[in-house]
């Protein structure tokens, strides 16, 4: 097969995927909550204060994440299976989205759960590994935690035996709208087009609500 | 006596086929994901097969291209995930066992030299029966090329 077959054979399926997305889009505007995996809250939660550092090391408050979808995915940057796992599905999910028109696509978020080791360097290394729209944050680990706590993510500190430790952490992802409020949470396990297609419903529904 | 030496030779050799080692268990699709920048610890993932007729336990694992390698497992358990070092995995009898994202991997601990996609590793296995498997596993950014 000729690279410009592989490059057609994509292109098609990209169009394809497009029509599908722009379909979801112009359909009979729904008037009850869509069928996804995802769950949506009843009525979105706004947050309390929280200021993090993104991955240049500046102050970010959680109210900066406002005008755009957000998906949060906490995790650590030493995590070997899940964390990178998830995040290239996420990064493959910003691909498909794409489809969208510009202003509806979310943005994606990595948060730290372990910033004793995350800091803004190493952050900025490893979402960049990823893609180069993912935003990292990390910060003080009250102030991680205390996101974490609004959000419902549970985290925890597990040592090794021969020294050093581990995260348990939640592998779910987290949406938030444009007023920066916790509206919907998609849980493990996931799939690129589970979550994609989960996500086009809930922005369409829910931008049909307001 | 002399008659029954073709029938001897035809049991010996049967018997003997039966005697003979056990066949090896293989790997499929061994690969290593591409770290991101400055990460110590790297995920390996396979799938063992065991061919023989007897279970098979996995006991050991070493690389000359990491401090370590251990067994580990990452579990959801009330939607948080949690990883756990695991020892002794058993190969059942013609069955398989299956390391794979999210699930059960390969921990290649502290790697010797920068990894990036393209690059080979080696990872040596060891059985409880004394048996061994010596893999070369190509590191890549996902498991989305495995079967191109």
């Amino acid at each position: 097969m000729g690279f410009q077959r592989i490059a057609l054979f994509i292109g098609v399926a990209a169009l394809a995927v497009a029509a599908g997305l722009w379909l979801q889009l112009q359909l009979a505007k729904p008037a009850t909550p869509p069928e996804t995996e995802a769950t949506l809250l009843q009525s979105p939660r706004p947050l309390g204060t929280v200021v993090l550092l993104d991955q240049d090391g500046r102050e970010f408050p959680i109210d900066r994440l406002e005008g755009r979808w957000n998906l949060l995915f906490f995790g650590f940057t030493q995590c070997p299976d899940v964390c990178p796992t998830t995040l290239a599905m996420m990064g493959q999910v910003s691909e498909v989205l794409r489809a969208l028109p510009e202003a509806a696509r979310p943005r994606m978020v990595f948060v730290s759960i372990d910033p004793e080791r995350d800091t803004p360097d190493i952050m900025r290394a490893y979402v960049g590994h990823f893609s180069a729209d993912f935003l990292g944050l990390t910060g003080d680990l009250d102030q991680v935690t205390a996101l974490a706590g609004q959000l419902g993510v549970a985290f925890q500190k597990v040592p090794y035996a021969q020294g050093g430790y581990t995260m348990d952490h939640s592998a779910a992802l987290f949406l938030l709208n444009p007023r920066v409020e916790f509206n919907a949470v998609f849980s493990a396990p996931h799939s690129v087009e589970g979550i994609a297609g989960d996500y086009t419903k809930i922005i369409h529904y829910l931008g049909e609500q307001q | 006596m002399m008659r029954y030496v073709p029938v001897l030779l035809l049991a010996m050799t049967v018997l003997g086929g039966c005697a003979k080692p056990a066949q090896p268990p293989y790997a499929e699709d061994p690969w290593v994901r591409e770290p991101p920048p400055g990460m110590n610890m790297l995920a390996g993932y396979l799938v063992l097969h065991n061919p023989s007729a007897t279970d098979l336990t996995l006991s050991d694992a070493s690389s000359p291209d990491f401090s370590a390698v251990e067994f580990h497992i990452s579990v959801m358990e009330n939607d948080v995930m949690r990883m756990r070092q695991e020892a002794n995995l058993t190969i059942p009898a013609g069955g398989s066992l299956t390391f794979s994202p999210g699930a059960r991997h390969l921990m290649l601990i502290a790697p010797r030299r920068a990894l990036a996609s393209g690059d080979q590793v080696s990872i040596h296995l060891q059985f409880a029966d004394g048996s061994q498997l010596q893999l070369t596993a190509p590191v890549r950014a996902s498991d989305e090329h495995s079967h191109h």
